[in-house]
């Protein structure tokens, strides 16, 4: 762990508290049962489909809402890797094993549109599009 | 020839080890007919590579032809670099070939012994570069597992369900050869029944290929790439670097024959030896080159003149192809024929020695000594029988295969018709 890792953390917990309306991790369960983020429930950020697919070679009928990285067979390594993808394509800081191990994809695309801003929410795009 | 029938008893009666599959992915082909037309073609494939241009050396010997990620297929091929996916997928060809099943077979018999030279450089350098340019979290998490030379070994063993001994042997240029003189090792010490061996490489990158043109290995022939690879050519300047892979599929002959496998050839010896010499030019009079070959002789119970042919390793670089021309013409007078696969392949380092043991297999059965690349007569000095222009059909049933690596590295390996 660098240096600056327990400074970062403490960003990253302050975004996903707002992310997920202030209620914490794990971000899974709080989003399925809250009636306001229904659109993020449904929806993957392109790039997350985009990584998976092209990259870690997921099944496209796989990377659903509810998937988790466990699920599709993301070992910590990938799921390290597929963090490095994410902070050099988006811009988007995070501790792999935190926050994108045991969360939904859902879950990582609220994440990653709060932290984007509005743009990258904007250019979010309905699963069912993107298989 | 044919061998005395005491000769090669020894070998056919409990010491010998049969090659029962090959698999390899080339410059000149990506599997086992397209490499031998390839070979027998007496082409070079050296062509200008993009990401070479305005280098010093902007050609190389590049595998074409194949996409790697479909033929690796599965969910791992993000982990893999490249020199892992040739070798991956040469394994899988080689175990094909020799008829077995990873799923069937006892895995902890099986042994992986993958040369390797350099390793994942491009992926060191790139995450060198992001490190550099973005800092600590740009660095991927699977550099050291990626770029590490045994990481072949490893994948191989994983995709094979191979839990016996595994192997990464770096001896330069001859590390694949190294690879078939361990597994024989492995098998004759009843480590393992089953061995599969061979090497890999993939260093095309503007790095490396600049470093090998810095110390002067490289043909600089710019003007006329498929002219720059020329084994044993009095104009010869350097060689050519290429990227490949190749696996046999090795197994004592007792195996073989109570598993009702098919033979290809056998592996009659192996001998290794180091000049102690010089870190990168070979010792002119070839005497340490000498002793590896006489320890291979001895291995297969032959006598130099037992010799039926000879794969040298013929890099087209001035100091090694004179070295080889003084060590065969001394040891060989009967002037067994001689080819070069390189002239075609390029120099693929650490694969080279084991593409030239396939391809000396190949020779064996086929009965045909493949030409060598752009050599159109040999000056007067090289008293050697090249074979040139067109592959030479004659019944083969000896046969030597020559790699030396830098650092002085020196394997030779004596393949025996089945």
């Amino acid at each position: 762990m660098n240096r600056f890792a327990g400074r970062r953390n403490r960003k990253i917990v302050i975004q996903l508290f707002r992310a997920v309306g202030g209620t914490g991790f794990p971000a899974a369960r709080t989003i399925s049962t809250n009636p306001m983020r229904g659109i993020a429930m449904k929806t993957i950020h392109p790039k997350i489909t985009e990584v998976l697919t092209g990259t870690f070679k997921v099944p496209a009928h796989e990377v659903l809402p509810e998937s988790t990285m466990d699920s599709l067979e993301m070992d910590s390594l990938a799921v390290a890797e597929f963090a490095v993808i994410i902070k050099e394509t988006l811009g988007v800081d995070a501790d792999s094993e935190k926050l994108y191990k045991d969360a939904t994809l859902a879950d990582i695309s609220a994440y990653i549109d709060e932290a984007v801003g509005s743009t990258a929410a904007e250019a979010t795009v309905p699963v069912s599009n993107t298989r | 020839m044919s061998l005395p029938a005491d000769q090669g008893t020894e070998a056919r009666a409990g010491t010998a080890v049969a090659v029962t599959g090959v698999g390899l992915v080339t410059p000149a082909g990506a599997d086992e007919h397209s490499f031998w037309e390839g070979l027998c073609s007496g082409r070079s494939t050296a062509r200008r590579i993009e990401e070479l241009a305005g280098l010093p050396v902007d050609f190389a010997c590049p595998v074409d032809g194949i996409d790697l990620d479909a033929a690796v297929g599965g969910r791992s091929v993000w982990r893999m670099a490249r020199f892992v996916k040739l070798a991956l997928v040469a394994a899988r060809q080689a175990v094909a070939d020799a008829g077995l099943d990873p799923a069937r077979w006892d895995g902890t018999r099986v042994g992986v012994v993958l040369g390797v030279g350099v390793g994942g450089v491009s992926v060191l350098v790139d995450n060198a570069a992001k490190l550099a340019a973005s800092g600590p979290e740009a660095v991927s998490p699977l550099l050291v597992p990626m770029m590490i030379p045994n990481a072949a070994a490893g994948e191989v063993a994983i995709a094979l369900k191979a839990g016996g001994p595994s192997l990464a042997p770096a001896t330069a240029c001859a590390s694949g050869a190294t690879a078939v003189a361990v597994a024989r090792d492995l098998l004759l010490g009843g480590s393992c029944d089953v061995v599969v061996a061979g090497g890999a490489e993939s260093v095309l990158t503007p790095l490396v290929v600049t470093a090998f043109a810095r110390m002067g290995a490289l043909s600089t022939r710019t003007a006329e790439p498929a002219a720059a690879s020329r084994p044993f050519a009095a104009d010869r300047d350097g060689f050519v670097i290429g990227e490949g892979a190749a696996m046999l599929v090795l197994e004592r002959e007792e195996g073989v024959r109570a598993r009702g496998g098919r033979t290809r050839a056998l592996l009659a010896g192996a001998g290794s030896s180091t000049d102690a010499h010089h870190p990168t030019a070979p010792a002119p009079d070839g005497h340490g080159a000498e002793r590896a070959v006489q320890a291979a002789l001895d291995q297969a119970g032959w006598t130099p003149g037992d010799v039926d042919h000879i794969n040298a390793h013929g890099t087209s670089t001035p100091l090694n192809d004179a070295m080889e021309t003084t060590l065969i013409s001394r040891l060989f007078p009967h002037r067994p024929p001689v080819t070069a696969p390189k002239g075609v392949t390029g120099h693929t380092l650490a694969a080279a020695g084991a593409i030239e043991a396939v391809a000396t297999v190949l020779t064996l059965e086929r009965s045909a000594v493949p030409p060598i690349a752009n050599l159109d007569a040999l000056p007067d000095a090289f008293p050697l029988d090249c074979v040139t222009k067109e592959p030479r059909l004659r019944r083969v049933e000896t046969a030597l295969s020559h790699s030396f690596g830098f650092g002085g590295h020196n394997v030779v390996l004596a393949f025996q018709r089945a």
